[in-house]
């Protein structure tokens, strides 16, 4: 708690100084942290900013999420699975197969059944000019300043559809994990496993030895 | 007044979400993993055609893919775009007509790139001059477009990188458990130890010592 001194004497101001704040330790080392990072200047235009705002617009939209996070899933997991000798080279081979598996199943299931079609039917409910219940059921109609922010502010309108239609696809999500995902990811992985080389050949060699 | 959950919900999601699309990835991202983990162990285990010694790795590997997943997700994006946030609010990194509103204010050009300056609030309440009327427009594009490909990227090699290397490490020690546990209470078969018989050894001891041409 800080005192104020009613005297004049440098030293008693000082006896009655605020205690030592850490946050200033912290903010000089972020500062520190911030002046290392180069900077960086943009080309910009009416062009270039229309742009930003689609891009960013599409790669948030959660079908195009999924894909793009499917993708580099894709690109790096089974890879980490194949070269991971801590286990048997049976035990890398199935555990890459799943994760190809698990990567085109949970992929297929969250871009066309859950994301997709939620987005779509946000949309539809959405309408700021629309004239049916529906259209405007999930727009914050008793809220006049909501409806005005959304109505005028830009982009505002359509993070408000993509954060609805992103929370509806978890609730379809609970259903197809369990009734899509699961069984479509069993099927391929025993489908890959079939068709695998090694596995095969493990196999042979097991029929051979017997 | 009642309580309305629906009319809650889209307060809800207007207030946290309508400006910035990153934050929602984040936590709808961790959500998916559990719910999605959750039914990628049902399917392991329910899976016939995997032997017991395979699912012996796979199981932990799922649940500890989860874990990892939320943790290193949660962290390393909300990380990433704070520190993102923070380039842009500060002025560090910027589109080149608001670089240029920057440098003509005297206020704020002698603040860029330092935490003290926050354009999100900065911008909103200046008077800007009428040459620079777009600038808080154009600002607000690039540092949302910029924040959401950090996230994706930070969610990416979270995900599909850091993860997996850690899962990988926890699960093969699992299994590693569970084969030496397997061979500590399997039933021991004890090796016979192969002893020399009576025969044998006489017959050698004869075959030493015979002075005969006659063989046995």
């Amino acid at each position: 708690m800080y005192v104020q001194s009613l005297s004049t004497n440098d030293y008693s101001v000082s006896m009655c100084a605020a205690p030592k704040d850490g946050s200033g330790r912290i903010k000089k080392l972020l500062q520190k942290i911030l002046d290392k990072v180069p900077s960086a200047t943009f080309e910009d235009g009416k062009k270039k900013v229309e742009w930003w705002e689609k891009s960013n617009k599409v790669i948030a939209h959660p079908a195009v999420n999924r894909l793009i996070m499917g993708g580099g899933a894709l690109a790096f997991q089974p890879a980490i699975d194949k070269f991971n000798h801590r286990v048997d080279e049976e035990t890398r081979e199935v555990a890459k197969n799943r994760t190809i598996a698990k990567i085109i199943a949970g992929t297929f299931v969250g871009i066309f059944v859950a994301r997709g079609p939620a987005y779509t039917l946000v949309n539809k409910m959405t309408q700021i000019n629309g004239k049916s219940k529906f259209s405007k059921m999930l727009l914050p109609n008793h809220n006049k300043d909501m409806m005005k922010v959304l109505s005028t502010v830009k982009e505002s309108l359509s993070n408000y559809k993509l954060a609805w239609s992103t929370f509806i696809a978890l609730g379809i999500m609970v259903f197809t994990n369990f009734l899509l995902d699961a069984p479509l990811t069993k099927y391929l992985t025993n489908k890959f496993n079939a068709n695998s080389k090694l596995l095969n050949a493990k196999k042979e060699e097991v029929n051979d030895v017997i | 007044m009642s309580f309305n959950p629906f009319e809650f919900a889209k307060e809800f999601i207007f207030k946290h979400y309508h400006q910035d699309t990153a934050k929602m990835l984040i936590w709808t991202g961790v959500t998916g993993y559990v719910l999605s983990s959750a039914a990628q162990v049902c399917a392991i285990l329910f899976n016939s055609k995997i032997d017991d010694k395979t699912k012996s790795f796979l199981l932990p590997q799922e649940c500890m893919d989860a874990l990892a997943n939320i943790v290193t997700f949660v962290s390393v994006t909300t990380l990433t775009k704070h520190g993102v946030a923070k380039l842009y609010q500060t002025g560090k990194w910027a589109p080149k007509s608001v670089k240029k509103c920057l440098e003509s204010i005297p206020k704020f050009k002698n603040d860029i790139g330092k935490l003290n300056l926050n354009l999100d609030k900065e911008l909103v309440a200046a008077k800007l001059p009428e040459k620079f009327k777009d600038v808080p427009e154009i600002y607000k594009a690039c540092k949302s477009k910029g924040t959401t490909v950090a996230t994706i990227l930070a969610g990416i090699v979270s995900s599909s990188i850091i993860t997996p290397l850690i899962r990988n490490k926890l699960a093969s020690k699992a299994q590693k458990n569970f084969i030496n546990y397997k061979k500590e209470t399997s039933p021991k078969i004890e090796e016979k130890q192969p002893q020399p018989t009576f025969k044998s050894l006489h017959y050698d001891l004869y075959q030493a010592h015979s002075s005969s041409g006659l063989k046995i």
